[in-house]
C-alpha cells in the first residue's frame, strides 16, 4: 500500500465513522491496512497529512469527546488556549499530559496514540 | 449509462418492435358468413377471404380475390375445394370466376409466393430486431455492470421488450400465413415454444443465467430459515416463510414459461426484507427463550453450565459469523435439552442474570443489527467478559441516586469523585461498536437512570444546549425531548 494513501485513510476514519453509522472504529482502522504497516505511520507524517486535510481535525476532536470507554486518550483545549493530549485516567501507566500551541501537532499525537490503543485491544 | 441514454435506448427498442412486418390493412370487415374484406386507409379494396363448409360437412372451400383483379373488367375469383377424403382433391371455378384451373393455380401460387415473401421478410425482421436488441442488451449489461438496480431494471425492460417483439411478430405471421398452409414450415419453426425459449436463452445467456442464479440464491436464503421456522412454531414466522417461498415460486414459474422471466430487484427486496424480519424475530426469540428459563435451571453442575454456555455462544457465532441459522437453531435446541433434564439445585458461580441480561441486550442489538446491517456485534457481546461489562453498566448502580453526564475527561472524574453512576465501557468493546450501537447501549443506560429516578447532574455547566455537540448533545436531546426533562437555571442538572 502506498504510504500517502494509508495516511489519508487513517485521517478520514472519524469522518467515515460518523457518516456511515454502521462500522466501528476498529473495523475502519483495520481496513486502512494500518495493522500490517503501523511502523510506517508516525506523528510527523500524520502531521504532514493533517496539514493537507485540516478540516478533518474537527472530526477527531468530536471522536475524542464522544469516547465513553474507561481508558482512553483525549485531546482538548485548556483554559490558556493550548491543546492538551492526555490519557484518562491520569494515574494509569504514569502517562503525562502534553501541551501544544499547534492544534495539528496535538491532533497528530492524539491520532497516533489512539490508533495504537485500537491496534492493541 | 445515463438515465437519459437508457430512456432513449428503450424508446428506440419500442419503436423497432412496433414497426409493422406486414402491410397494414386499415379497414377490416366481416360479413355474417364469415367472409373477410380488407381495405386500405383510403377505402380501396385490397383483398378478401371466404371460408365455407359444404352441406356434407366434408368439403371446405377457400375463396380468395386478389387486389390486382379487383376491377370492373378483370375481376378474378379463385376457389379451392378440398375433399375430406385423403389424397382426393379437385378444383373448380369460383362462383363468379371465368378462369380455368390454370388460372386458379396461378392465383394460388401467386398468393402463396406473396405470403411466403411476407413471411420471409417478417422472419428476417425478427432476426434483425433480435440482433439489434441483443446488441442493445450487451451495451446495457456492460454499462450497468456493478449497478444492480440499473441492471435489474434493464433486464426486466429487455425481457418485456423481447416478449413483445416475439408476440407481435408471431401474430403478424400467423394472420398472414398459417391459416393458408396446413403444413406451415414457418409456423412449426416459430411456434414451437421450447424452440422459442431456447432461442431467447441463446440470445441472452447472461440474463437467463443471472435469473436462475438469483432464484437459487433466494431459495438458499429461505432454506437456512427452515429449522428456525420449526423452532419458532406458532409465532407467525411460518406464514412469513410461506409468503416468501410463494414469491420465489411465482418468479420461477415465470422464468420457466418465458425462458427469461421478470426476475428483478423486487424479488431480492422481498427476500431481503424477509431476512431482516426473520433475524429480528430470531433475536427476540433467543432473548425470550433465555428469559423464560426458570432460575433454578441455571443452577447446573459445572460441566453442564459450561456446555450450555458453549452452545449458546455457538448459536450466536453461527448467526453472526456464518449466517448459518440452521446451526444456530440446532445449538439452541441442544442447550434446551440440557436445561430440560438438569436436576437442580447445584452451586453455580454464574446466575441467570448473566444470560438474561445478555439476552435482552442481544435482542436490542439484534434489532439494531437488522436495521444497520452490522454482522459483527452479536459475536462481540457473546464474549463473557464483554457481556459482563455491558451487564455491569446497565444493571449495577450506586445507592446515592445520582447519574452524571458530561464531556469526556470531565464526567468520569466528577462522577467517580461523588460516587455517582456514569456510563463507561471497557475500551476494547467501545472500539468495536458502531456509532448506532454506542447509542443503543447508552440509551438503555439513560432509561434505567430515569426509571430509578436518579438526579441527572452535569459535570460542567451548560447554558445553551445548541452549543453542545457530539454524544452529550444526543444524550441531552433524548432526555429533554423524549423524557420530559429540562435544563436547570444554573445549567448544572436536568430536572423533571
Amino acid at each position: 500500500m502506498i504510504l500517502t494513501t494509508l495516511l489519508k485513510e487513517i485521517i478520514l476514519i472519524p469522518r467515515k465513522f460518523y457518516t456511515l453509522h454502521n462500522i466501528s472504529e476498529y473495523d475502519l482502522l483495520m481496513k486502512t491496512g494500518y495493522f500490517e504497516n503501523y511502523e510506517l505511520v508516525t506523528e510527523q507524517n500524520l502531521y504532514e497529512t493533517l496539514c493537507q486535510y485540516p478540516e478533518e481535525i474537527e472530526y477527531w476532536l468530536t471522536l475524542s469527546d464522544d469516547n465513553r470507554s474507561s481508558e482512553k486518550w483525549l485531546i482538548s483545549q485548556s483554559k490558556n488556549g493550548k491543546y492538551v493530549v492526555d490519557f484518562f485516567p491520569r494515574n494509569i501507566h504514569e502517562k503525562k499530559a502534553v501541551e501544544f500551541d499547534d492544534i495539528k501537532r496535538a491532533c497528530a499525537m492524539y491520532i497516533k496514540r489512539d490508533i495504537e490503543q485500537t491496534r492493541n485491544i | 449509462m445515463s438515465t437519459l441514454a437508457r430512456k432513449a435506448l428503450v424508446i428506440f427498442l419500442i419503436w423497432t418492435i412496433s414497426q409493422p412486418a406486414y402491410p397494414q390493412k386499415d379497414i377490416v370487415t366481416r360479413d355474417s358468413d364469415g367472409n373477410i374484406e380488407y381495405r386500405d386507409s383510403d377505402g380501396n379494396f385490397m383483398e378478401n377471404e371466404a371460408y365455407e363448409v359444404s352441406d356434407d360437412g366434408m368439403t371446405s372451400k377457400y375463396a380468395y380475390e386478389s387486389p390486382e383483379t379487383d376491377n370492373e373488367n378483370k375481376r378474378e375469383s379463385h376457389s379451392f375445394e378440398h375433399s375430406g377424403e385423403a389424397g382426393e382433391s379437385r378444383t373448380s371455378n369460383g362462383a363468379g370466376g371465368n378462369n380455368g384451373s390454370k388460372g386458379f393455380y396461378e392465383g394460388v401460387i401467386q398468393k402463396s409466393r406473396t405470403d411466403r415473401n411476407y413471411a420471409i421478410q417478417s422472419s428476417q425482421n425478427i432476426d434483425s430486431r433480435l440482433q439489434k436488441s441483443q446488441i442493445a442488451f450487451s451495451k446495457i449489461v456492460s454499462n450497468a455492470s456493478g449497478e444492480s438496480l440499473a441492471s435489474g431494471e434493464m433486464n426486466q425492460t429487455i425481457s418485456h421488450l423481447i416478449g413483445s417483439l416475439v408476440n407481435s411478430n408471431q401474430a403478424t405471421l400467423f394472420s398472414s400465413f398459417s391459416g393458408q398452409y396446413e403444413n406451415n414450415k414457418f409456423k412449426n419453426e416459430i411456434y414451437q415454444q421450447e424452440a422459442l425459449k431456447e432461442e431467447l436463452r441463446r440470445l441472452f445467456p447472461d440474463l437467463y443465467g443471472q435469473n436462475i442464479q438469483q432464484i437459487k440464491q433466494a431459495q438458499d436464503v429461505l432454506r437456512n430459515w427452515t429449522l428456525v421456522g420449526q423452532l419458532m412454531k406458532n409465532s407467525g414466522f411460518d406464514s412469513s416463510l410461506v409468503e416468501a417461498e410463494n414469491a420465489i415460486s411465482n418468479v420461477q414459474k415465470s422464468v420457466d414459461l418465458t425462458g427469461l422471466g421478470p426476475v428483478d430487484r423486487k424479488l431480492m427486496v422481498t427476500i431481503d426484507q424477509f431476512n431482516q424480519d426473520a433475524f429480528s424475530r430470531f433475536a427476540d426469540y433467543i432473548s425470550n427463550y433465555l428469559a423464560s428459563i426458570p432460575t433454578s435451571q441455571f443452577d447446573l453442575g459445572t460441566n453442564q453450565k459450561i456446555e450450555v454456555e458453549r452452545l449458546i455462544f455457538e448459536a450466536f457465532k453461527s448467526v453472526s459469523q456464518n449466517h448459518d441459522y440452521l446451526a444456530a437453531a440446532s445449538s439452541l435446541l441442544q442447550a434446551k435439552e440440557i436445561l430440560k433434564y438438569s436436576e437442580p439445585p447445584h452451586e453455580s458461580e454464574f446466575g441467570p442474570d448473566d444470560l438474561i441480561g445478555a439476552g435482552s441486550v442481544v435482542a436490542a442489538l439484534g434489532k439494531g443489527l437488522s436495521r444497520f446491517g452490522s454482522k459483527e456485534l452479536l459475536i462481540k457481546i457473546v464474549n463473557i467478559e464483554d457481556r459482563n461489562a455491558i451487564r455491569k453498566v446497565l444493571t449495577e448502580f450506586t445507592d446515592n441516586g445520582i447519574t452524571v453526564l458530561g464531556k469526556t475527561g470531565k464526567y468520569e472524574a466528577f462522577g467517580k469523585r461523588i460516587g455517582a453512576n456514569i456510563f463507561e465501557i471497557k475500551p476494547a468493546l467501545w472500539k468495536m461498536l458502531t456509532q448506532e450501537e454506542w447509542w443503543i447501549i447508552n440509551k438503555e443506560f439513560l432509561d434505567k437512570a430515569v426509571l430509578r429516578g436518579d438526579r441527572i447532574v452535569l459535570s460542567q455547566k451548560v447554558t445553551d444546549i445548541n452549543k453542545v455537540n457530539g454524544f452529550l448533545k444526543r444524550e441531552l436531546d433524548y432526555l429533554i425531548n423524549e423524557k420530559n426533562y429540562r435544563l436547570s437555571a444554573n445549567g448544572r442538572e436536568l430536572l423533571k
